[in-house]
């Protein structure tokens, strides 16, 4: 048995006065032949919608991303919810939910009053799937591709989180109980630095400005000038963090988590990035092989 | 500004707006004289007024692509366009069986993928395309629907299928290009609620869909004791253990 569908549905025909439902109808049955198939289907619809919310300003104009975000994280948590009792299926969207996912989590930050309710649904969105990524990274990961795209999306979901953990305790608590313990196990003692690809861009620079803004010897304004950052994004970020008034507006709690979130993160970097560098010494010598 | 096929500027029919995707490799027109070069004779139908309209079709295809000179109107390279989707869609999109066991996936996937490309490069070319609706009785299966709204289930049908998961980035590509067409474009901008408005329905049409099922499933599953679910869904990396299909 498989469960027929009608696209569009008739709800979206009556709404917009298609008078011909029969005809299209006949012409859009739509099967689905399995619950992978029809989250594979919601997953690259959203995708399509995810992707241009907020991406230029002519978009905006067009499309308030006050309209259609909440939407998409309550859509995106729905569906979320809806994997997550069938772990068997294979994650074809992670990557691009994660990257959607981290992109709503940079328009929920806007103070409309509408965004707040989203902003926590999406931070525990957030840190679902940045969990699931880290922990399936290696199965991810084909040892015969590029990997920077999913290195540098992992990297920028532990900075946002890093970043969303310092503003609220609820989110930091999230990130302490789900996501910390199960990076645990991937970090390693050792010769870390040695391990870590050259060619992996923002491990590189990542690392110092973790540790500026750990050290105590620098102000958060060194932090910003200390790294030639090639990715747009990260520079961003420091510069969103260094305009935070830790000080008066967060606890010596938030402020302790937020240096013992960052030494993880960056332990938790160090290995990810080391992990690829391997799993790519790896491929190249079984290819000299 | 690149010139199409008929040896006329993109911009009559952008409303001036440019949006850097200019119309890359064999036009519309060319690429559906291919499609009739390959076939040559129009697929059978029960129909016989289905068979004669497709040799119709072709003739005009034939023609236009012999003498482009004879559009001379953006309306009437709208127009032709819209004919060559509406071919293109009966003989290759909706020729594709997906459902047949026995065949060829990676022949229906390569159809499938030109049948992308080229609703790609002929929604570039002539993006009032998707606005249009055919008089009465013009196509036999075109209904009256606006151009957008008859062809997107067509390639929605594809999206999402085990077999062929290696078009998904074709088809979300296909159908973002739609998103950018319509913002780009003056005369479509009113299309775009509509357009958004619908996807959203058949994502919830979809998650509704799902959810019930899944939990009847899923409490069958525990009935009859079979583990249904993985701790890993790596190890089922390629399998639709979780399949509707019933016995």
């Amino acid at each position: 048995m498989t469960l027929s569908l009608w696209l569009p549905p008739d709800a979206f025909l009556e709404a917009n006065g298609h008078d011909e439902l029969e005809s299209l109808r006949q012409l859009c049955t739509y099967d689905l032949t399995s619950v992978s198939h029809g989250l594979r289907h919601a997953y690259g619809l959203l995708a399509i919608l995810a992707k241009h919310i907020g991406s230029s300003q002519r978009i905006q104009v067009l499309m308030s991303p006050t309209d259609y975000t909440p939407w998409l994280v309550d859509t995106y948590f729905t569906l979320d919810q809806l994997r997550s009792k069938w772990p068997s299926i294979r994650i074809d969207h992670l990557s691009s939910s994660l990257q959607s996912v981290l992109d709503l989590a940079r328009i929920v930050q806007t103070p409309a009053t509408v965004m707040i309710n989203s902003q926590e649904k999406c931070s525990s969105l957030l840190i679902h799937l940045t969990t699931e990524m880290a922990e399936h990274l290696e199965k991810i990961l084909p040892s015969d591709e590029d990997h920077d795209t999913e290195v540098e999306l992992l990297g920028l979901s532990f900075l946002t989180l890093a970043g969303l953990s310092i503003q609220s305790k609820s989110i930091a608590d999230l990130v302490s109980l789900q996501l910390l313990p199960r990076l645990d196990g991937l970090v390693t003692e050792g010769e870390l630095f040695t391990l870590m690809p050259s060619t992996t861009d923002l491990g590189v620079s990542t690392i110092p400005c973790f540790k500026c803004m750990m050290g105590a010897n620098l102000s958060r304004r060194d932090a910003m000038t200390c790294c030639d950052e090639p990715l747009q994004e990260h520079c961003q970020y420091v510069k969103a963090m260094s305009r935070l008034p830790l000080a008066s507006t967060v606890t010596s709690y938030g402020v302790n988590l937020r240096d013992s979130i960052f030494c993880h993160l960056q332990n938790c970097w160090i290995t990810l990035a080391a992990s690829v560098g391997s799993l790519r010494r790896h491929h190249k010598l079984w290819c000299q092989s | 500004m690149a010139p199409t096929s008929h040896g006329r500027s993109l911009a009559h029919d952008r409303d001036g707006i440019a949006n850097g995707s200019l119309v890359q490799g064999p036009p519309p027109s060319t690429l559906a004289a291919q499609l009739v070069e390959n076939i040559s004779a129009p697929p059978r139908s029960s129909r016989p007024d289905e068979t004669a309209e497709l040799k119709r079709c072709f003739a005009i295809i034939e023609k236009i692509k012999n003498q482009p000179a004879l559009l001379t109107t953006a309306a009437q390279r709208i127009e032709h366009n819209h004919m060559l989707i509406y071919v293109y869609a009966r003989v290759v999109l909706e020729s594709l069986r997906w459902d047949d066991p026995f065949a060829d996936v990676a022949h229906l996937s390569a159809e499938a993928l030109r049948a992308i490309n080229f609703l790609r490069m002929t929604i570039k070319e002539t993006p009032n395309v998707l606005l249009t609706t055919p008089d009465e009785q013009h196509f036999i299966f075109r209904g009256r629907s606006p151009l957008w709204l008859w062809i997107l289930p067509k390639v929605l049908k594809v999206l999402g299928r085990d077999k062929c998961l290696a078009l998904t980035e074709a088809i979300e590509g296909l159908l973002q290009e739609f998103f950018l067409v319509i913002c780009h474009t003056g005369s479509l901008w009113s299309l775009l609620p509509t357009y958004v408005k619908c996807i959203q329905e058949c994502v919830k049409s979809e998650c509704s869909l799902i959810e019930p099922y899944q939990a009847c499933t899923l409490n069958l599953l525990s009935t009859l004791g079979t583990p249904g679910r993985s701790s890993s869904f790596v190890d089922h990396k390629g399998h639709d253990s979780e399949s509707m299909a019933t016995t």
